[in-house]
């Protein structure tokens, strides 16, 4: 259990006794809708807690306001009942996190239904408890243990960048014929998709994301999506049959170009733990070079007749792959250099 | 789980989403100017793909992922998305192709590869890199349709 969730709960705890408390002694006819407000305001992405914390607020009001309407003009309940609950439906369906439309369509038709299924008591005093929950779930997001979107950045950029380091090893097993090699890549390839799925800092597309944050992070964010993209065509690549002898030329640079992208790797991850050491490292420039001359001295220099043969294809396809990760990670570290 | 994850389990939908975005980009030809935007979609779209993986064992759906990925590489490779133009009715075709025209579409793109992209080009071995995973794709797809 990492410490950003053990924050998160409690301070999602805290905010909801408190909720409930001031809901017991002060709203006690709408008892149920603060803690509801609290809770639904407090789900927001790192970074633009206050941004999405409103629109859900704001949200929250038009279906008070749609729910009560249907409750007092709809003269059959049965009908309205079933209407709003095939909402609720339909937008569940297509529920995505990453889609604001979606994702506040879904939170409209979940009021909607639970305002029209609950005894109806006064819009008044629920727009009241909805904004005092809102209040109390904002003020809590912010006050207590906030979340720090660029440490948390770092952090989990460290842990995406240490699994692409381990995905390269195992490509390069791979390509080199080791024993096992294919089943292992395999399963460092689904360690890096579970990190992409589930601790990749998503949150930096959000609209409403920090605004002095937002260009930096979104340009580094695409660029290491990049290398895991760059990592997974490398995997197809060295799954190929290549002939003996290309492979064998191809051994001692690419072992070269595996060893100074992992000291590129340990670099960019130093300086985003903000360590103060200075680490040496390569640009690949040479091993670059000699995997170009080793397939020059395989492959006709025409390109016309690359399609001949697809082993030359791979090739060609094998080095511009592992140019552009180099590009990628230079990038990445004159960005970081340069900030 | 979500449970809109209890109906879509289609893996190859979500694959095919992705390919039909890079085609739109490259028809568009206005990633340098929109690249935040189209980036985020490609976020999106990619995480549907891992998301849908996740429910199959199929090694077939991998590969075909990582030819889609190799097909995405033009927005990176090229400078000059002008020269995309040429390939534009093949893009097009694509786009709206169904797998049986598929053959017929990289054939056409290889013939205007060796006409006119090798010459007129920058970086001519992107097109050729991109030709070879529709390639890729489509005999990945000719395997999987035969079981």
């Amino acid at each position: 259990m990492d410490s950003t969730f053990l924050k998160s709960a409690s301070r999602t705890l805290i905010a909801l006794l408190f909720a409930i408390i001031v809901s017991y002694y002060f709203f006690r006819s709408e008892k149920f809708w603060i803690p509801l407000a609290t809770l639904l305001v407090m789900q927001t992405p790192i970074g633009s807690e206050l941004h999405h914390g409103l629109q859900r607020f704001l949200v929250m009001l038009a279906s008070l306001a749609v729910g009560s309407f249907l409750v007092l003009f709809v003269q059959q309940k049965i009908v309205i009942d079933i209407l709003v609950l095939c909402c609720f439906l339909a937008s569940a369906y297509f529920y995505k996190d990453e889609n604001f439309i979606l994702s506040l369509g879904f939170l409209a038709s979940l009021l909607i239904l639970i305002t029209v299924l609950l005894p109806y008591h006064s819009l008044q005093m629920r727009a009241y408890a909805v904004t005092v929950g809102s209040i109390i779930g904002m003020t809590a997001k912010v006050i207590l243990f906030p979340a720090r979107p660029d440490v948390e950045f770092r952090k989990r950029i460290i842990t995406l960048l240490k699994a692409y380091n381990n995905y390269l090893l195992t490509i390069k097993q791979l390509l080199l014929r080791e024993p096992n090699a294919e089943s292992q890549a395999l399963q460092q390839r689904i360690i890096v998709e579970t990190i992409l799925l589930k601790k990749a800092p998503v949150w930096v597309y959000q609209s409403g994301f920090n605004f002095a944050l937002r260009q930096g992070h979104r340009y580094f964010f695409i660029m290491v999506e990049r290398i895991g993209q760059l990592l997974m065509t490398l995997h197809s690549e060295a799954r190929h049959e290549f002939d003996g002898e290309v492979r064998q030329l191809l051994s001692t640079p690419f072992n070269q170009y595996v060893l100074h992208v992992g000291e590129l790797f340990a670099v960019i991850e130093s300086i985003l733990s903000l360590k103060k050491e200075t680490l040496a490292w390569n640009d690949c420039a040479e091993d670059i070079t000699a995997m170009e001359n080793a397939f020059n001295t395989t492959v006709t220099p025409s390109l016309e007749l690359l399609d001949i043969s697809k082993d030359y294809s791979t090739f060609a396809a094998l080095i511009l792959d592992l140019k552009d990760l180099r590009d990628v990670l230079l990038k990445l570290l004159e960005a970081l250099q340069n900030t | 789980m979500k449970i809109n994850n209890l109906f879509r389990t289609d893996c190859l939908g979500a694959i095919s989403d992705l390919q039909k975005l890079f085609l739109q980009i490259y028809l568009k030809r206005d990633y340098e100017k929109n690249h935040y935007h189209y980036e985020k979609q490609i976020h999106q779209k990619n995480i549907a793909i891992l998301r849908s993986m996740q429910k199959t064992s199929n090694p077939s759906f991998r590969k075909l992922h990582e030819y889609v990925l190799a097909q995405g590489y033009l927005r990176f490779r090229i400078k000059d998305f002008t020269t995309l133009e040429i390939m534009s009715r093949e893009l097009n075709e694509l786009l709206n192709a169904n797998m049986e025209k598929l053959d017929a579409i990289i054939f056409s793109l290889e013939e205007l590869y060796h006409n006119t992209l090798q010459v007129v080009s920058a970086e001519p071995l992107a097109y050729l890199m991109f030709i070879q995973a529709l390639k890729n794709f489509n005999e990945e797809m000719v395997k999987l349709k035969n079981g």
